[in-house]
């Protein structure tokens, strides 16, 4: 096994044992983005498992976008409850993973590429919501002292890899297919659950209480 | 080079692009986010600044309706009575013919002209119009005359300058300020010499009150407990921040007090 995996399982490992530790002082928001943390822990040993003894784990992720869609935008639209339509999209990203899995990129066989750049640029919009309602209503709290910062800062960075790479239609390429563009890979996942470190042992404030 | 390595060299920099680009836009969310809230705190200390005048200024108004309210009731109540008392004493001395007796009652008539007229001194001491109406000199001279009038103090008002008058609202907190700082020479000071000075200047306006009195401790007061602190000091300060200006106290024990209020005139 590669460092980097070491690395990448490490680094979602303390995550998680970060989320454990504080639990009982995070904010709502933050405690469903600690289960997502546990989901997406355990989805990747067992992505990971497949792969070594059954080559093909693709099918894995069609779960994991949907749901790791469905619990980012919860988190987001529970510090942004004006925008309703973040919830509809929930629903709406659920039909099109699964008329995507069917039709468009079979989920026995393909990588979700769809899905990982809709549900990137779909997060990458609700970020950009946050920090704008974060400027609105701006108080005595540093900036890194709302847990969702850290993740939107980690989020923000991990799209921008999908969305280059799903430009250049990369992102259904089984294995990286330069060593740079693993690496940056392997950096931009880093950043991602190191933010979800960040985000649960911050102080947990919310933009609207 | 081949066609997949150029595809890999496009999406390589394609991809540092849009992580520049993320940097980029946090770095200036960041930035925004410090400069609003650079304006949030400055709002706040506004907020609190115009929270403190209003609270202040409600109580000087209220301190003012009851020290009228008290003024007026001396001057129409208790001072119709005397007045009606002294009437009396004269209709009495008319008719007392005991030459001992009268004696004593226009001893008791001139006592009571002197407490009728303490009393509507007092009662205009009270009232904060008459510091808008007739001016701060005026108002301050009529209460330096009272205090002489006790034969207790030497007092003394100078100008120097070219006088003007001040904002009426100005004036009138001025004037309630030297009222406090007199209150508080008659009580501790055990002074022998007030001397009140008006300084007028085209940018400024200053007011000293000084006394040859026991002095004080300035830093021992300012650092009482709350318990033990008297509001005077806090008083005098809050009402000169309250019309902009400054105030400045040079006292040592048994070397006497020197308060000066330094206004700034804004043209």
């Amino acid at each position: 096994m590669k460092w980097t995996t070491i690395l990448y399982h490490v680094i979602q490992l303390l995550a998680v044992c970060a989320g454990i530790y504080n639990y009982k002082r995070l904010v709502k928001p933050t405690k469903v983005l600690f289960w997502l943390m546990v989901y997406t822990f355990i989805s990747e040993l067992v992505a990971l498992y497949i792969r070594f003894n059954f080559g093909n784990n693709v099918y894995i992720y069609h779960l994991y976008n949907p749901i790791q869609y469905s619990l980012v935008t919860y988190a987001f639209y529970l510090e942004l409850r004006q925008y309703r339509f973040m919830l509809y999209s929930i629903f709406l990203f659920w039909i099109f993973a699964i008329v995507n899995g069917i039709y468009w990129e079979p989920f026995l066989t393909m990588f979700c590429a769809n899905l990982s750049m809709t549900k990137s640029i779909l997060t990458t919009l609700w970020i950009f919501l946050y920090f704008y309602e974060l400027l609105k209503n701006v108080n005595e709290h540093k900036f890194l002292e709302y847990p969702l910062v850290w993740i939107s800062i980690g989020l923000l960075i991990f799209n921008a890899n999908l969305v280059g790479l799903g430009l250049f239609n990369l992102l259904n390429q089984y294995d990286p297919i330069t060593l740079a563009l693993s690496n940056v890979r392997s950096f931009t996942n880093y950043v991602l659950y190191s933010s979800f470190v960040g985000a649960f042992f911050c102080h947990q404030n919310l933009v609207y209480k | 080079m081949n066609s997949i390595d150029d595809r890999t060299l496009l999406a390589l920099m394609a991809i540092c692009f849009l992580l520049l680009m993320s940097v980029f836009f946090i770095i200036i969310i960041v930035g925004l986010f410090k400069k609003r809230q650079s304006e949030h705190r400055q709002e706040k200390i506004t907020l609190q600044h115009q929270y403190q005048q209003e609270i202040l200024q409600a109580q000087l108004e209220i301190q003012n309706q009851t020290l009228q309210q008290i003024g007026r009731e001396l001057h129409d109540n208790i001072g119709q009575l005397l007045s009606v008392m002294s009437i009396n004493l004269d209709i009495l001395e008319e008719d007392v013919s005991d030459l001992k007796t009268r004696s004593q009652i226009i001893d008791t008539s001139k006592i009571l002209q002197q407490t009728i007229a303490d009393v509507r001194s007092l009662s205009k001491s009270l009232d904060g119009d008459f510091a808008k109406d007739f001016g701060l000199v005026d108002s301050l001279s009529h209460d330096l005359r009272r205090i002489r009038a006790t034969g207790k103090y030497q007092t003394e008002i100078l100008m120097e300058g070219e006088p003007y008058r001040l904002d009426g609202q100005k004036e009138f907190v001025l004037f309630r300020i030297v009222q406090e700082i007199l209150t508080n020479i008659l009580k501790h000071a055990e002074a022998k010499t007030i001397k009140v000075t008006l300084h007028y200047t085209p940018a400024q306006f200053s007011l000293t009150v000084q006394d040859d009195g026991k002095g004080f401790d300035n830093e021992a007061v300012l650092g009482r407990k709350m318990e033990n602190a008297g509001a005077g000091l806090r008083n005098i300060q809050r009402r000169t921040e309250m019309v902009g200006g400054t105030y400045i106290i040079e006292t040592a024990r048994g070397q006497g007090t020197k308060i000066e209020i330094q206004l700034p005139i804004v043209l």
